[in-house]
């Protein structure tokens, strides 16, 4: 990963954080501790971001420090306003770190920004312009800084430190020994270089010792610089010997930045705390406590992380190792088929450790791709803050076991789902506060999001306390869209498929909201390609459940093995509903395809029928599939037995042949086909 | 280019070896009911699930028998950025040369008994031809309808 790459992956790391931290002080406007987690993300931001040269991402980072320092100080309260435009602020930073252009975006929001300080500053006073008006008090030293090469290791931000000296005033770094540069050293974080300050400010000697609070003082050393003579002192040569040429350039810098640098009186090098304090009033925007505070706080930050031991992986090679592994799984079996039954107690012994640690391995590496659902959170909070706003109503969002773990797969491609059902339930559900007080219900709509284990699988639920679904709508809407017939009588389940058919909505008009032609029958297609099930249940005037049933993860599958003519193929176990013997003569009797089971008539396909292959077997094998509630019969020769097995996509040139979902690799390393029953059905049907 | 010489029903081909990753005995192939004719399977491959292809009737040159002796080209198929793995059945590695592409031949469009939309041009080497097959045109339906 280069080291931009790096960069970007750390920044979207901190905007997430700092999302977070804003959708809490909507919570608790005003939490102090949330407050300084802002600031202190908008700092790390626009500290890291001048390095890579994302200056509108600096840009909008420094106006909003402003704000956040004006409320950490309590010059300003936090309120609704600040948090919109902060919030509109991390929208534009994402895009701004994705490489999109935001430029009118930025200059909005830093024009509102700076509306709101009430000024009009002209934009980056920089170092220089600021210190030209030439104080008094302002002192020029010049700072060795010599870090230990290990700097990184202690978790320690160099460049940090060079923006916080560059905060004091004026500064030039000159960079000794750079024979590895200095950009290479940052990226194997092993630093070789030293450092010649020279800087001019009006901090004082304690303002530049605040910055190097986390270095040993073997690593720095700060000399006060009264006369042009001190670049040949002792002290001085110590570091390093200038030759005349390189003392006068060094002396013009200073003169350069301030032409009575050296006219001074001499300077006070304990410049008391509250003097200090004064000084910085038109300097930089942090006072030092703050500075140090600040530091404290990143290094806490630094150190609970590594406590955690979090790493970032990227998706491929994590799909590489689970490919590994499953191919190790199988390979375990065939070795063991190959071996056939071994006499030695050692190799047996041998082998049922290797199944055991293989097994192992697998489930650790499957538990690898699982992440919380809360890793979702934020964007809902942020959906249902922007919703409500638009559609002028309140809501109170609960959440309960959003740590559940789910395969990373299966919660990206739930995210789009979720924030439809989500939109729906705010949009169509919950009345207005108005109505909702007229209906003795609190104003505050209650939108509650909770998920749990129940054995393989999860469960997502959704539930609002709004108007539930309007049945008569539905079949009224049902008959205009001609999904139902006017003369018929439907049941409750029947009207609420109808809003999981293809092309259904409700909405009278298209909103923005939800409606938009894409409804439920987007979201149930979702959810059905991740092998889940969705079921709504409802209550009139008193709220809707929309429950989610996912599996796990996508790649483990119980299947039962079946043989049809010389071929296996796999069932997913949890679509079976039942299994029986039957004569062949008896099923083929009729030229119907149909059997009965308890009590009803279900339609059956013959495998081998169905394959064109001929010899059927005199006794065959019935199973009962029932799959998103609709049964359906399989006939096919035996079956072999019970297989968990890694489920394999089908090749793409394979995608046309549907009535088969994918693949898995058998223990003896050969394929079998997994069959989609509900494929079979409808092909026959065509 | 270095190309991947092979023979298929007694005629020689060719295959560029940036498409190749892989030359494997055929053992383990599982027939897909309902797949398209030229489909003659699906086999495993370090672990994924690939489709093994009858070449000779991909391209209309008749049908593959299979035999212990049958081999099948691991091709890379490239698709925009993507890329796809298939399996093709042929008779017999030849040999892998290095020709040079201002040497190949535009490919005769007429009576060549099989279709020649396939091929990418034909080279001679003394009084052999071989008609050298592209990738991306063999399965060049298949692709368009991969992008909708």
């Amino acid at each position: 990963m280069d080291f931009q790459q790096e960069y970007i992956e750390e920044v979207s790391q901190i905007i997430k954080n700092l999302e977070m931290s804003l959708m809490r002080l909507e919570e608790n406007p005003g939490h102090p501790e949330e407050i300084d987690n802002v600031y202190r993300y908008l700092h790390t931001l626009k500290g890291s971001a001048g390095m890579f040269d994302f200056h509108q991402v600096e840009r909008l980072t420094h106006e909003l420090e402003y704000i956040y320092s004006d409320i950490r100080e309590g010059i300003r309260t936090q309120d609704d306003f600040i948090l919109d435009i902060t919030l509109h602020a991390v929208d534009v930073l994402l895009d701004l770190i994705d490489g999109r252009n935001a430029d009118s975006e930025v200059e909005k929001i830093v024009e509102t920004l700076r509306t709101l300080r009430g000024e009009g500053v002209p934009e980056k006073v920089s170092a220089a312009d600021a210190g030209k008006p030439s104080s008094s008090s302002r002192s020029a030293f010049v700072i060795f800084l010599k870090p230990e090469s290990n700097l990184f290791k202690r978790g320690i931000n160099l460049t940090a430190i060079l923006d916080d000296i560059e905060e004091l005033g004026s500064m030039e770094v000159i960079i000794h020994n750079e024979e590895i540069p200095l950009e290479k050293q940052l990226q194997i974080k092993e630093l070789h270089s030293w450092f010649e300050i020279i800087l001019i400010t009006a901090q004082g000697m304690s303002g530049i010792l605040d910055v190097f609070m986390f270095l040993k003082d073997q690593e720095y050393e700060i000399l006060t610089i009264e006369a042009q003579e001190d670049f040949g002192s002792e002290q001085y040569s110590k570091h390093i010997q200038l030759s005349e040429a390189s003392i006068q350039k060094r002396i013009e810098k200073l003169l350069e930045w301030d032409s009575e640098i050296f006219n001074n009186q001499t300077p006070e090098p304990t410049a008391t705390g509250a003097e200090v304090l004064l000084l910085k009033v038109d300097g930089p925007l942090i006072t030092e406590e703050e500075f140090c505070e600040e530091e404290v706080q990143s290094e806490l930050i630094q150190k609970s992380k590594k406590a955690k031991g979090q790493v970032n992986v990227s998706t491929p090679k994590l799909d590489q190792l689970i490919d590994i592994v499953s191919e190790l799984v199988t390979f375990r079996s065939e070795l063991q088929h190959l071996m056939g039954e071994s006499e030695s107690p050692q190799v047996i012994e041998a082998m049922e450790k290797l199944e055991f640690l293989t097994l192992r391995l697998r489930d650790s590496a499957f538990n690898i791709r699982l992440v919380p659902l809360n890793i979702l959170q934020v964007k809902f909070q942020r959906l249902i803050r922007s919703v409500s706003k638009e559609l002028g109503k309140e809501i109170e969002f609960i959440t309960e076991g959003l740590g559940t773990e789910l395969d990373r797969s299966i919660i990206s491609a739930l995210e789009a789902p979720l924030m439809h059902i989500i939109r729906n339930a705010i949009d169509h559900g919950i009345e207005s506060p108005e109505e909702r007080v007229k209906r003795n219900k609190p104003a505050k709509g209650l939108l509650k999001l909770y998920s749990y284990n129940s054995g393989d699988h999860v469960f997502i639920q959704i539930q609002d306390d709004g108007n539930g679904i309007d049945f008569e709508k539905i079949r009224e809407k049902g008959i205009t869209q001609g999904f139902l017939n006017q003369q018929q009588t439907y049941s409750e389940k029947e009207l609420l498929n109808v809003v999981m058919a293809s092309g259904f909505s409700t909405a009278d008009k298209v909103s923005t909201i939800s409606g938009r032609g894409v409804g439920m029958d987007i979201v149930k297609k979702e959810v059905n390609a991740l092998r889940g099930d969705i079921e709504i249940s409802t209550e009139k005037g008193l709220g809707s459940i929309i429950t989610l049933r996912l599996p796990l993860t996508l790649t483990i599958l119980d299947t039962l093995v079946v043989k049809v003519a010389d071929q296996k193929y796999l069932i997913p176990i949890n679509e079976i509903e039942y299994c029986f013997t039957e004569q062949h003569t008896q099923l083929f009797s009729k030229k119907s395809r149909q059997i009965t089971y308890e009590n009803q008539s279900i339609p059956f396909f013959s495998l081998r029928e169905y394959f064109g292959k001929e010899g059927y077997p005199t006794q065959e094998t019935v199973i009962v599939v029932n799959k998103n509630d609709a049964r359906v019969a399989i006939v096919v020769d035996s079956i072999l037995g019970q297989y968990q097995t890694v489920y394999k996509p089908l090749n793409e040139l394979l995608q046309s042949v549907d009535c088969f979902s994918g693949a898995s690799i058998l223990g003896d390393g050969s394929t079998a086909l997994i069959l989609n029953v509900l494929k079979l059905k409808s092909e026959s049907y065509a | 280019m270095h190309v991947l010489l092979f023979s298929l029903q007694k005629e020689l081909f060719g295959i560029s070896v940036m498409n190749v990753l892989r030359v494997i005995n055929l053992e383990k192939l599982i027939k897909i009911p309902k797949a398209p004719v030229y489909i003659a399977g699906v086999t495993n491959f370090e672990g994924n699930v690939i489709p093994v292809i009858d070449l000779a009737s991909k391209i209309e040159l008749g049908k593959t028998d299979l035999s212990a002796t049958s081999k099948v080209v691991i091709l890379e198929v490239y698709h925009g950025e993507d890329s796809i793995e298939v399996g093709v059945l042929i008779d017999e590695v030849l040999d892998v040369v290095q020709i040079e592409a201002v040497r190949l031949l535009p490919p005769p469009l007429e009576n060549m008994g099989f279709n020649t939309n396939t091929l990418s041009g034909i080279y001679k080497v003394e009084e052999h031809f071989y008609m050298i097959l592209s990738a991306g045109k063999i399965f060049e339906k298949e692709l368009v309808s991969l992008v909708h």
